[in-house]
């Protein structure tokens, strides 16, 4: 048996999609970050002057309003920790949740202690329990890996939607390529037109409140509206670990124990749905940016790697009442064919064919440029 | 395995559920071969004395549990009504008791002075008083640490509190002894002034075609979210006590929605109570087998006569809320009303109430219709002139908007507990939704009662 390659400082493997090596054996992946680190000086004091003159912006553009930007919250720790800072930037921000239905009591709680202990109002789109349902269940019909998918593009609609609604250009969102890395493009994409495609071919009811992010809505928020999609988080330096001790300090929050942990969906989706149907272990996104970052050894990222999933018995109870399946049922849609996204009608091709429109807005901050560097070009075969 | 035994009365599904919560396996039966091989007894009740005895006479299941109890000398659990029936009589009926204890179930209202309202639900811590048969035979079950309440087990005398038989080993029974919910055991209350209890707050929610949603006074119903993740966070949270009310169900003439109450009674680990469409008897009783405490009626005390008398008769008066819903006509009189507030009483509140008080109500949940998602605070007024005229609690609701409001109402209103919607559901007012609950030591330290 031959051993996989894998990345020298990461933990990316052969296995991961578009993946090569260079002469030191460092993968393509950890080489992305760098330049990004480079480009945005990202900790340095050139990154803090860039995102300092965005700041000015931001409140010279807000002067008069109540508020002079939206952040996206979850209750998960970049998120929360985006809302300390921005109050320490002197910001006057409004939260913004998508609720999905599916939050756990430590989610919602959290957003409750940091906004409260932070003086910061928040607005929550909540999308109707029964649509909600019908989408996962029909991701879970199609076959496909991106089980939540719809939750992601709702959420940056709802942020689009409501720095709208409250005269705001600016959106703030915890991101942090360093924390996380970029996940590379493989098995896993999805758009708003996917999400569309996945429910029209496998959905049973019509989608009334989805807040869902279409290709002209995109269009619509960043040239009609000239919104501005700012990663705060890829200027300065980040540890999700002192982030943490902040937020429990200043205002009680929580850990729940892991990345994405604090919803059940993508619990679901990362400690069962995706081990269990597809063999993908998401782990290696934050264990290989911990290990890229030198905040763990190689070995321990290795070894963490290795130490199997515990899921919680007790969520696919959840999932299947939630989702109205039998146990036949939901046995049945954890085996049965797989789908990827190319199987679906998306909007990726229209992305790579105007790539050189979109460097302009991605460097314009008008659309992220993680959206750039992921969604504009074509997916190495691998 | 635990056997919980069916006889036909008992809140069945939520004790189911709190064995599970606490990691052991039961089971449901009401088969003689069952029970008959059943190595641990769970003897629930809601209700009235005689009506259970009555029912296990029926079940035939006499022998069966007598042989397994006194014969096979099982541990057996008594909850609430159940623990009644193990005694040899009760004042609260005539029929005798199982007999497997030596004792007589006494009413402590007629004995101790009290100015303490009963029933009462919600966490109490209870001390044992008799050391003798704490270590043998029967244990009073302590309930989580919350207000004092005193739990009496002196010999022949069993003040009505919760008892295990036999139990001292019961695995079952210590587990469920670290966390027992106070709904399950009725306590005999001390009459020192310092002895406070604790103020309930109830989260109340409402249902309208399976979703969660908020009215603001009884109108423009917005939504929330999912009943079921919603339930599972005020679990986790561990609120006293939930009500479910759906808002259309008595004026569209609908049954409850079964489907979703199963789901939530499932998920819930506190006492809960559902009002909407609750018609019948049958109703009812179908509302207890599935785990819900108490139900809330107020349009059928009008379409149905004699209703909340033939519940209380059956299940006891602690399972029965009357809820008055009350609305300020234009000449400031306040009007009760009924059918999500599309029909107006013509008794004032405090005499409906009374009336209420008489038919069996063991608790008036009174709701405030100008109040209602306003934010303003309670009708301290309304609920004031209400809680004189009843000895029973006396739930407010409407207005609540921060702490000090449930603190006034308590206080200058006399009420006994608080229903509140908005607080819970959203993070503000006019901003976003947002499920939560106070903390705790801050209710303590506005309402009295240890945390």
């Amino acid at each position: 048996m031959t051993e996989l390659r894998v990345c020298a400082r990461c933990v990316y493997d052969e296995r991961t999609p578009g993946v090569s090596f260079d002469g030191e054996g460092i993968c393509n992946y950890c080489r992305q970050v760098d330049q990004l680190a480079e480009q945005y000086g990202t900790g340095t004091s050139r990154g803090e002057a860039a995102l300092q003159a965005i700041i000015e912006e931001i409140r010279r553009a807000g002067r008069g309003r109540k508020y002079d930007c939206v952040v996206g919250v979850s209750g998960g720790t970049d998120s929360s920790y985006l809302l300390i800072l921005a109050k320490q930037w002197g910001l006057r921000p409004l939260a913004v949740h998508y609720d999905n239905t599916w939050n756990s009591a430590i989610a919602t709680q959290n957003i409750r202690k940091v906004t409260s202990a932070l003086k910061v109002d928040l607005d929550t789109l909540v999308i109707d329990n029964a649509e909600s349902e019908d989408i996962y269940r029909a991701f879970l019909r199609a076959g496909v890996p991106e089980f939540d998918a719809s939750t992601d593009i709702a959420f940056a609609q709802t942020l689009r939607q409501r720095a709208a609604r409250h005269g705001v250009r600016y959106i703030l969102e915890g991101h942090s390529f360093m924390a996380e890395g970029l996940a590379p493009v493989g098995k896993n994409y999805f758009d708003g037109g996917y999400v569309r495609d996945v429910h029209a071919r496998f959905g049973e009811r019509p989608l009334r409140t989805y807040p869902n992010l279409t290709f002209w809505q995109f269009m619509k928020w960043a040239l009609v509206y000239r919104q501005k999609f700012i990663r705060p988080l890829w200027y300065v330096a980040y540890s999700k670990a002192d982030a943490r001790r902040v937020l429990e300090a200043e205002t009680g929050w929580q850990y729940y124990g892991g990345h994405h942990l604090e919803n059940r969906a993508t619990a679901f989706l990362h400690t069962i749905y995706n081990p269990q149907r597809f063999g993908l272990d998401n782990r290696n996104l934050a264990i290989g940016a911990e290990a890229r970052t030198g905040q763990i050894s190689h070995e321990e990222a290795l070894r963490r790697l290795r130490t199997p999933l515990t899921p919680d018995p007790e969520l696919v109870t959840y999932v299947k009442k939630r989702l109205g399946l039998s146990d036949d049922q939901y046995a049945q849609l954890m085996s049965g064919p797989v789908r990827t996204y190319r199987d679906f009608k998306t909007y990726k091709r229209r992305f790579e064919r105007l790539r050189p429109f979109f460097f302009v807005l991605a460097k314009a901050n008008m659309v992220p440029m993680s959206f750039y560097l992921k969604y504009c070009f074509p997916q190495r075969a691998s | 395995m635990i056997t919980i035994v069916d006889y036909g009365m008992g809140n069945l599904g939520s004790i189911l559920n709190m064995l599970k919560k606490i990691g052991a396996t039961g089971q449901i039966s009401s088969d003689a071969a069952v029970i008959g091989a059943a190595t641990k007894l769970i003897l629930p009740g809601v209700g009235a004395f005689d009506a259970a005895m009555e029912r296990i006479q029926q079940s035939g299941l006499r022998p069966v549990l007598d042989a397994r109890a006194l014969e096979a000398r099982v541990p057996v659990l008594g909850i609430c009504l159940g623990m009644q029936l193990l005694g040899e009589s009760s004042e609260e009926g005539v029929l005798p008791g199982l007999g497997w204890l030596p004792a007589k179930v006494l009413d402590f209202r007629r004995r101790i002075p009290s100015e303490l309202k009963v029933p009462h639900m919600g966490w109490n811590l209870v001390r044992q008083r008799c050391k003798s048969h704490g270590s043998t035979s029967c244990i009073p079950i302590s309930c989580s640490a919350r207000s004092r309440l005193t739990a009496s087990c002196g010999r022949p005398t069993v003040s009505n509190s919760t008892l295990a038989y036999n139990a001292a080993t019961s695995s079952a029974c210590s587990s469920i002894r670290r966390r027992a919910i106070a709904s399950a055991c009725t306590c005999c209350p001390t009459s020192r002034k310092s002895d406070v209890l604790r103020v309930r707050v109830i989260p109340c929610l409402q249902l309208r075609d399976g979703a969660l949603v908020k009215t603001v006074q009884f109108k423009k119903p917005a939504y929330i979210g999912d009943p079921v993740n919603t339930v599972r966070i005020f679990n986790e949270l561990e609120v006293d006590e939930l009500a479910f009310v759906d808002i259309e169900a008595s004026r569209l003439g609908r049954e409850p929605n079964w489907a979703l109450l199963r789901e939530i009674t499932d998920e819930c680990f506190m006492p809960l109570s559902y009002g909407g469409g609750v018609a019948s008897l049958a109703t009812a009783e179908r509302l207890f087998n599935m785990g819900f405490e108490k139900v809330i009626i107020n349009s059928a005390t009008l379409t149905t006569p004699g209703l909340i008398a033939e519940i209380a008769r059956v299940f006891g008066t602690q399972a029965v809320i009357a809820a008055i819903d009350v609305r300020t006509n234009w000449l400031g009189r306040a009007q009760t009303a009924s059918h999500s507030g599309t029909r107006t009483g013509d008794m004032t509140p405090d005499r409906w109430a009374a009336a209420l008080e008489a038919e069996g109500a063991g608790e008036i949940l009174l709701t405030s219709i100008d109040r209602e998602g306003t934010w303003r605070g309670f009708d301290v007024r309304l609920t004031a002139s209400v809680t004189a005229a009843v000895r029973v609690p006396v739930i407010a609701h409407g207005g609540c908007g921060t702490l000090a409001h449930m603190a006034e109402v308590v206080q200058q209103g006399g009420a006994s507990a608080v229903a509140v919607g908005s607080l819970v559901v959203y993070q503000g007012q006019g901003l976003g939704v947002l499920v939560n609950f106070p903390e705790r030591d801050e209710l303590a330290r506005r309402l009295g009662g240890a945390a």
